[in-house]
């Protein structure tokens, strides 16, 4: 295949994977406060995590930022809590590719429950949960099944995206 | 696809701007909170604002499509608590007068509606739809029929953001309807948010506060109306030997279910235990306190 119909390829492929990020985030914000459904998954940690795979370390965590200034914004204590979680897990899920390539349903499945786990535990932590009287067991009980939740969700996603895409 | 293997020199660089990014994140944390607050309006006002739009209108959508008889007797009952405050605040408007205080004008409370948002970091606190120009404060009361809500930690001009009983950081002075005991209100975390407690904390060990007794507020510091009931005992939680005693109670309120609320818009406490029959007898330390500064 010639080189200039490969990158263009690959570029309609990036933009509608930004449009399906772009609409994860959406649904997110129209579900969760629009809606106010908190049995929804947290497509934000899902958004965080797909699209850092396809960013460098340096725009995985800034992206990152931005995402978790949004989570954060109705955040009366430990503003900013989560955007450390989602910088350091972006950062992280960015360099994974280094480590694991491809995009099979059972890695997303994986890196998605270790992806939120990790969220849940910095946000746990930098937020001073247990100073306020949270439990730390939490994070071995409710944290796991949570990032499993979230790591389905990302599947259903995917499955749905490349549905419609037609890209793998 | 950006290139990601990249040559060594190139990756340190990226680590280092993501490290970079990542103390941002940090100093956001790490700032105060009268820094964190203009960003966190000015995401509420642009980004968040359609969709906080939205569930004002389902909210409202909700609450006209709610059994009929129920929307009527929570109107009665705030009705009644309005009736009450009128008198009341008729009665202290004619105490001061004959005191000579200055005539302060306007009911004690508005009513207002809850907005919920899903948002993780926001767990356990609500939106209302009422704000400063309406004269909700930083500390403001947030009360339902059934007693009280939460308290009002944000404002803005239009909405402000309140923090209902379940928030870690909630804490209320309160006593046994009947004044036997006094003490402090905070949450107890149960395994699902449904099953969240209260408990009645630093009670004086001798005083033993029986199951079924009612807790209200105490009006202790002045922040929140006397006599506005949180809980019902409903065991003792825990016994610190020779000291004290920590009761847990079942809470007056529901968070979950609550849409219609009224919020305080006059600072100074007040007394809101006629409202709820509440007989407690005027507290001792407060006397205490009215003795020593006539001294």
């Amino acid at each position: 295949m010639p080189t200039g119909v490969r990158t263009d390829m690959a570029s309609r492929s990036a933009k509608s994977f930004w449009i399906f990020i772009a609409v994860l985030i959406l649904l997110h914000l129209t579900l969760r406060v629009g809606l106010a459904l908190t049995m929804v998954p947290d497509l934000l940690v899902v958004a965080a995590l797909l699209g850092a795979r396809r960013l460098s370390g340096a725009g995985a965590a800034f992206y990152g930022l931005l995402l978790g200034i949004l989570a954060d914004s109705l955040a009366l204590v430990a503003f900013g809590a989560t955007s450390v979680a989602f910088v350091v897990a972006c950062f992280l899920g960015a360099r994974s590719r280094n480590l694991f390539e491809g995009d099979s349903y059972l890695f997303i499945i994986v890196y998605v429950f270790f992806g939120a786990w990790l969220v849940e535990a910095i946000r746990f932590g930098a937020g001073g949960a247990m100073a306020r009287g949270q439990e730390p067991m939490l994070l071995l009980t409710a944290a796991p099944l949570t990032a499993l939740y979230i790591a389905l969700a990302a599947v259903v996603a995917m499955i749905a995206y490349r549905a419609l895409s037609g890209h793998r | 696809m950006l290139d990601f293997d990249g040559t060594r020199r190139a990756r340190r660089k990226d680590a280092a701007i993501a490290a970079a990014i990542l103390l941002v994140a940090l100093i956001l944390l790490a700032l105060p909170v009268e820094y964190q607050q203009p960003v966190r309006q000015g995401l509420r006002a642009s980004v968040l604002q359609p969709f906080l739009m939205l569930q004002g209108q389902v909210t409202q959508r909700r609450g006209s499509a709610v059994d009929v008889g129920q929307i009527r007797a929570q109107r009665d009952s705030l009705a009644a608590l309005a009736a009450a405050q009128a008198s009341l605040s008729e009665e202290n408007r004619q105490l001061r007068a004959s005191l000579g205080l200055q005539q302060r004008v306007g009911e004690a409370f508005i009513p207002a509606n809850v907005i919920r948002a899903g948002l993780t970091s926001a767990e356990s606190t609500f939106i209302l739809d009422v704000g400063r120009a309406d004269g909700v404060f930083v500390g403001s009361t947030v009360l339902t029929a059934d007693g009280m809500l939460g308290v009002v930690w944000e404002v803005d001009e239009r909405s402000s953001q309140a923090i209902d009983w379940t928030h870690p950081d909630f804490r209320v002075s309160a006593m046994t309807a009947d004044g036997t005991a006094y003490g402090l209100i905070e949450p107890r975390r149960g395994p699902s948010r449904e099953s969240d407690m209260l408990a009645l904390t630093g009670t004086a060990f001798q005083v033993d506060v029986r199951p079924g007794r009612r807790v209200v507020s105490s009006g202790r510091g002045g922040l929140h109306p006397r006599g506005i009931p949180i809980g019902t005992v409903i065991g003792i939680e825990e016994a610190d030997t020779g000291w004290r005693k920590s009761y847990l109670l079942r809470p007056a309120v529901r968070p979950e279910a609550t849409v219609h609320v009224m919020v305080g818009v006059r600072e100074g406490g007040g007394d809101l235990g006629d409202v709820w029959q509440v007989t407690a007898p005027p507290d001792p330390l407060q006397d205490d306190d009215a003795d020593g500064g006539t001294d």
